[in-house]
């Protein structure tokens, strides 16, 4: 039986961890397996958890601008290992004028604060299948 | 998932005998999933593997496996060689799904080559592994890594199935748990070929590692008396006494002694039913979803008409289990 493989973790130097764990233990709660890499991931780590964990979603916390920087790296760095997974935003300091931009750029998904279990929920399992962001 | 393109067996078993990480990681997430097609790449794999040496690292939820690995992980590295890493954590049991955080403890290894982690939830195994780790290990095993590390989920006392797998199973024990023996009962005193006293900057240490050598005692001459090492992973110490021991362990299979040769052939007795009864559990559960009657049966029992036993007397007999 196949199960979703979701990676969580927060980029850079940002330290702000709850919401990650938070997250974590939803989507887990969701019956999905979390590969969890906490603080301090690089663009570089991240794409190396992916291949060696063969995720099929990743979800990114950020509490700090620091995802503005990084975000845009890590995209890239898929497309250049030609892998072809979504990435989903998640945190309270993203404006709506910056998750439009990250929208733009390529990032699948994006949720501020506020914003429902059910609605996260279903987009990691809607892109997983293929499907656009519900 | 079915949004990403499969890769023909084939194709996966070339590229993991060239060593590529993202077909071995894929064929692992096959085995894992339990798709039979990896069966037929896990036989196609079997020649190209069989020179990793296999080790197992098991004890109680916070003896300091991870923490452990991690330092053999650097050891291994420091020889030149190269590692899979196998970490295993435990599955919800009421949702199925699990967080698999061993590898933080590893993440300095994240952009080494060298080194490949690969998580892994117990998916309602019990028994410290799970139903795929004995495929992984092939995996990582063919696709060149000198040697595989497998962490299991913290066990208790009768989850040792890790030992079936590895060529040297290593238990990792603290002090200051109480009556630390007691606690490690049975089970596990008998599948660890080498035991590890870890934090032993605390108080009761040696007490711990008396107790421990105290039972091994009693083996006589011919068989292996497992070491009691005391160590302190967190702050690298003992760790190279830990690696000597399982370079000795290693002699001493070499040597293949009757001993050792009947336990083999235990493992393997134990392995083998183990795997086909999954198998069979996995087959039957799915032709008992095709009968009709088992769901119709769930109202009668409900309501009280039928019970438990009758409607399994039945079926039995209609999956031709019973005469």
């Amino acid at each position: 039986m196949s199960r979703i493989r979701v990676l969580v973790g927060v980029l850079g130097m940002d330290q702000h961890e709850l919401g990650a764990v938070g997250i974590a233990k939803m989507l887990r709660d969701q019956g999905m397996e979390v590969i969890y890499t906490g603080c301090f991931n690089t663009p570089e780590s991240i794409v190396a958890t992916a291949i060696e964990e063969d995720v099929d979603i990743i979800g990114i916390s950020s509490h700090s601008w620091e995802y503005l920087y990084y975000t845009p790296e890590l995209l890239d760095l898929l497309a250049e290992n030609d892998l072809d997974i979504p990435i989903v935003l998640g945190g309270s300091v993203i404006t709506d004028e910056d998750a439009a931009t990250m929208r733009d750029r390529g990032v699948a998904a994006v949720f501020g604060s506020g914003s429902v279990v059910t609605d996260m929920v279903d987009t990691v399992r809607s892109l997983v299948a293929g499907e656009p962001a519900s | 998932m079915s949004r990403r393109p499969e890769l023909p067996v084939d194709e996966l078993v070339a590229r993991i005998a060239d060593g590529d990480v993202r077909s071995a990681s894929r064929l692992i997430r096959m085995i894992d999933d339990g798709h039979r097609a990896a069966w037929h790449a896990l036989e196609q794999l079997f020649p190209l593997s069989g020179s990793a040496l296999v080790v197992g690292i098991t004890g109680p939820p916070g003896a300091g496996k991870s923490t452990l690995t991690d330092r053999l992980v650097q050891l291994v590295r420091q020889q030149g060689r190269t590692v899979g890493v196998l970490a295993v954590d435990p599955s919800s049991p009421i949702s199925g799904g699990a967080i698999l955080g061993d590898r933080i403890r590893m993440n300095r290894f994240t952009l080494d080559e060298g080194v490949f982690v690969r998580s892994l939830a117990s998916r309602g195994h019990f028994g410290g592994i799970t139903p795929a780790t004995r495929g992984a290990i092939r995996v990582m095993d063919a696709m060149g890594r000198d040697v595989v590390l497998v962490e299991t989920v913290g066990v208790g006392q009768d989850e040792v199935d890790i030992a079936r797998l590895a060529h040297t199973t290593i238990v990792v024990a603290v002090p200051g748990l109480g009556d630390e023996v007691q606690a490690m009962k049975a089970g596990i005193l008998e599948v660890g070929d080498l035991f590890v006293v870890n934090k032993a900057d605390r108080p009761d240490a040696d007490k711990t590692v008396v107790q421990l050598e105290n039972i091994f005692r009693q083996i006589v001459d011919g068989g292996w008396r497992p070491p009691v090492l005391k160590a302190q992973a967190l702050h690298d110490v003992g760790i190279d006494e830990i690696w000597h021991a399982i370079e000795q362990h290693r002699d001493y299979r070499e040597q293949a002694s009757l001993a050792y040769r009947a336990k083999q052939r235990v493992n393997c007795l134990l392995e083998l039913r183990a795997f086909l009864q999954q198998e069979l559990q996995v087959e039957l559960a799915r032709r008992l979803d095709t009968e009709p009657e088992f769901e119709a049966s769930v109202e009668a029992i409900v309501s009280g008409d039928t019970d438990i036993y009758a409607v399994s007397t039945r079926m039995l007999h209609q999956l031709g289990l019973t005469p």
